[in-house]
């Protein structure tokens, strides 16, 4: 048992010594930078944000474009009301009338 | 803080010419490592390159949240990816590795690349990468990093691969 062990780790010394001189060639990082300086370059803004606040954009704009759908929707309500209520006399004047007439 | 962790807040705040110091710091291990998982070391480039392009991209789009080293997070990466081209490399048979011996430079080194690759091949993916994270030098602790899980189950995983290739050499 003892010598199996041996033998399996004297092996994987020796692999793993004669391996130890692999590495990039010398070009290798050169290479990178090269992958690397064609990358597109994301936009500051976009690229300063923590992962959650992005994640809270897409989010809080849909947000927004509901709100304003909204408020326009509520203006155009607020215009029929006053415009179907112009010139017709409040409903408290017209019972205070009503209430005279029957005294 | 280490010169590499300075180097990533760099890249994050938009200096891409920073990258170059963790390439430099870091490249002769990686390819080591991806190589002594791969069995060839043109192959190990090609992921290595691939997976700084990765890192890069993530340290962009503050994608790395810093709990981790970066060079952990690059092992993690790189032990990843080399993985998977090995898997897919597994997949479509036809690709040998025969160029390697031309273009690899020393042919003890690609021999002995060759035969590490083929000895632990019948191994889990898992304890082969736990055994070469441990040949790198990398603590039980970082290894669990790399590999997410606790260091017991590091502990377990080497065990197991030399159980496995004590049971192969006696089978």
């Amino acid at each position: 048992m003892t010598d199996e062990r041996d033998d399996i780790d004297e092996r994987l010394a020796r692999l793993l010594g004669a391996t130890e001189s692999v590495g990039a060639k010398s070009a290798f990082e050169a290479r990178v930078m090269a992958a690397i300086e064609a990358e597109p370059i994301a936009s500051r803004f976009w690229a300063g944000l923590p992962r959650a606040a992005k994640l809270f954009v897409p989010v809080a704009a849909l947000a927004a474009a509901a709100s304003v759908a909204w408020a326009v929707v509520a203006a155009h309500e607020l215009d029929d009301a006053s415009l179907a209520t112009q010139g017709e006399p409040e409903q408290s004047v017209v019972s205070t009338i009503a209430g005279a007439e029957v005294e | 803080m280490s010169d590499l962790e300075d180097a990533a807040q760099r890249v994050q705040r938009g200096d891409a010419s920073a990258f170059r110091i963790v390439v430099e710091a870091t490249a002769a291990r990686l390819v080591r490592l991806s190589a002594r998982i791969m069995g060839s070391t043109s192959e190990a480039e090609d992921v290595v390159q691939e997976s700084y392009v990765k890192a890069y991209r993530a340290l962009r789009e503050g994608r790395f949240d810093a709990r981790a080293r970066v060079e952990t997070w690059l092992h993690r990466i790189v032990v990843n990816a080399s993985l998977d081209a090995r898997r897919r490399r597994a997949r479509s048979r036809t690709e040998a590795l025969a160029d390697d011996v031309a273009v690899d430079g020393p042919a003890e080194a690609t021999m002995a690349l060759r035969e590490l690759a083929g000895w632990l091949d019948e191994l889990p993916d898992d304890q082969r990468a736990a055994l070469l994270l441990q040949a790198e030098g990398l603590p039980a602790a970082d290894i669990a990093e790399v590999l997410g899980c606790s260091e017991g189950a590091v502990e377990q995983r080497l065990v197991r691969a030399r159980a496995a290739l004590r049971k192969r050499r006696t089978g």
